[in-house]
């Protein structure tokens, strides 16, 4: 009995079932636009807020938006999502969020399940009403779904039941296309830093994961820390 | 000699006017019957119900009603992947209509299964609309208009246009159904090239749809735009088939691998 080209066998026979899985797994998981920023692992909170600030050049094939975002799960068994947020889009691109150029605020929301809409409504005259003027994004859950909180406290969006209240608070970036550059400062020194809203209080996050798509730079949590490239 | 010229004269205005009426006419000769008269504001519910589900003529949509402060519209989707998609759409479209004419407070649309089970519902605000496109606009875009466009577009991006369903509001809307030669690379890069094909029905000056298929007519990717609803801009909309990977949606969620 040949043990040597037995054992050869069993490894290419591994190499192939590895690569054939890591195959798999690039082809089955959703597309995510380059996306870089900090979450909260295992953490099931009912909101999260920061003040915003930063600046991005993109072309007209391109856009970019900055958000705070509560998202289910992080594993793939949902896509349910609300996040909120800055968004800057060149005039040569149609996305989730509509067709051409844009500089607004958004909220986009999707159902705890994996086949839903992303929905996207987008809203002028927040702030200065340009990509990354400072201003203050909450979002949370309340008794009968999901807001969009403005920064004077009255609700901009929602409430939408989403079905589920809580999840994974997240400081993201995201660009789509080429850009230039872009820089978006989370929780300024002086303003609402990063936090999450457990269900009775707001507290600063300090510790959190990097999730990095390419090329994003990613500072450390508590802010402020600066999600650029 | 007064009758002779004055005869001429009469004959030669009846003309211009006759020829005036005609080619008005025929502007809009793709367009729904309905359209004509949809330049007014009409008062009674029902009278814009009727003609909103006159203009959007689809099947899609079975019920345009108010209830309330709420504009409620019932369409009906299969059961494949995405259908329930596209019927939120015309349910959209049609919903913002009725709520702008009746000065209504939101949109609800409920979409049904064949068995009458529900696939999807949702609720939004009326807002404010960013152009002078009401819903019952005189018509900018006549369905030639928007079949030239995607048309002329459809050999530089490798697609086939396989409909273009005109829907009569808004300054004219449509879906439009496109089968690339290549689905994988156009759906991968879709946000430049749906707003190529977009054309002037694109920037957000009127809403639409636009659905991508693959070879068996399956539909892959779904982007659509409608004003005056959700946020102050608007509310965009997309789906994806599973597994489909898009430059166009943001927020996918990040997912660990």
């Amino acid at each position: 009995m040949n043990v040597q080209g037995s054992r050869r066998g069993t490894k290419r026979a591994c190499v192939v079932v590895l690569t054939a899985l890591v195959w798999l797994a690039l082809v089955a998981l959703p597309a995510a636009a380059n996306q870089g920023g900090l979450k909260k692992p295992d953490a099931n909170d009912n909101g999260v807020r920061a003040a915003l600030s930063g600046s991005a050049n993109i072309t007209n094939n391109s856009g970019i938006i900055g958000t705070v975002r509560i998202q289910k799960t992080d594993d793939g068994s949902s896509f349910g999502l609300y996040q909120f947020g800055w968004l800057k889009q060149g005039s040569n691109f149609s996305s989730s969020c509509g067709s051409g150029s844009m500089q607004a605020g958004m909220v986009e929301r999707h159902y705890d399940n994996t086949s839903g809409n992303y929905l996207c409504n987008t809203y002028s005259g927040l702030g200065g009403g340009n990509y990354g003027d400072l201003y203050e994004f909450t979002i949370k859950h309340v008794g009968s779904g999901w807001e969009a909180i403005r920064e004077n406290g009255n609700v901009l969006d929602g409430p939408y039941d989403l079905g589920f209240p809580g999840g994974l608070p997240y400081a993201v970036s995201e660009k789509y296309g080429t850009i230039t550059s872009a820089t978006m400062h989370f929780g300024p020194s002086g303003q609402r830093p990063w936090q999450r809203w457990d269900g009775s209080s707001w507290s600063t996050i300090s510790t959190a994961q990097t999730f990095n798509g390419g090329g994003w730079s990613i500072g450390n949590p508590p802010s402020p820390f600066t999600i650029s490239r | 000699m007064r009758t002779v010229s004055s005869i001429r004269g009469f004959a030669v205005t009846i003309a211009i006017i006759g020829v005036a009426i005609l080619t008005g006419s025929c502007a809009d000769a793709d367009s729904s019957p309905a359209a004509a008269n949809l330049t007014g504001s009409p008062s009674q519910p029902s009278d814009t119900s009727a003609r909103i589900l006159e203009a959007v003529d689809s099947p899609r949509l079975t019920r345009v009603d108010v209830k309330g402060p709420i504009a409620e519209v019932t369409g009906q989707a299969a059961l494949t992947p995405g259908d329930a998609s596209r019927t939120l759409w015309y349910a959209t479209v049609a919903g913002t209509a009725l709520a702008q004419a009746q000065g209504l407070e939101s949109i609800e649309r409920i979409v049904l299964d064949p068995s009458g089970s529900e696939l999807d519902s949702e609720r939004d605000p009326l807002t404010a609309l960013t152009n002078d496109a009401g819903p019952f606009a005189p018509l900018t875009l006549s369905s030639s208009d928007i079949q030239s466009q995607v048309d002329s577009e459809a050999a530089s991006l490798g697609v086939t246009i396989l409909d273009v369903h005109y829907v009569a509001l808004y300054g004219g809307t449509a879906e439009i159904v496109v089968q690339p030669n290549d689905v994988v690379k156009f759906v991968g890069s879709a946000g430049s090239d749906v707003n190529t094909l977009l054309g002037s029905l694109g920037q957000d000056r009127h809403p639409y749809l636009v659905t991508i298929v693959d070879g068996e007519g399956a539909p892959q990717l779904l982007l659509s735009f409608v004003a005056g609803i959700g946020g102050t801009n608007g509310q965009g909309m997309a789906w994806a088939a599973p597994g489909v990977q898009t430059d166009a949606i943001l927020g996918m969620p990040q997912v660990d691998s």
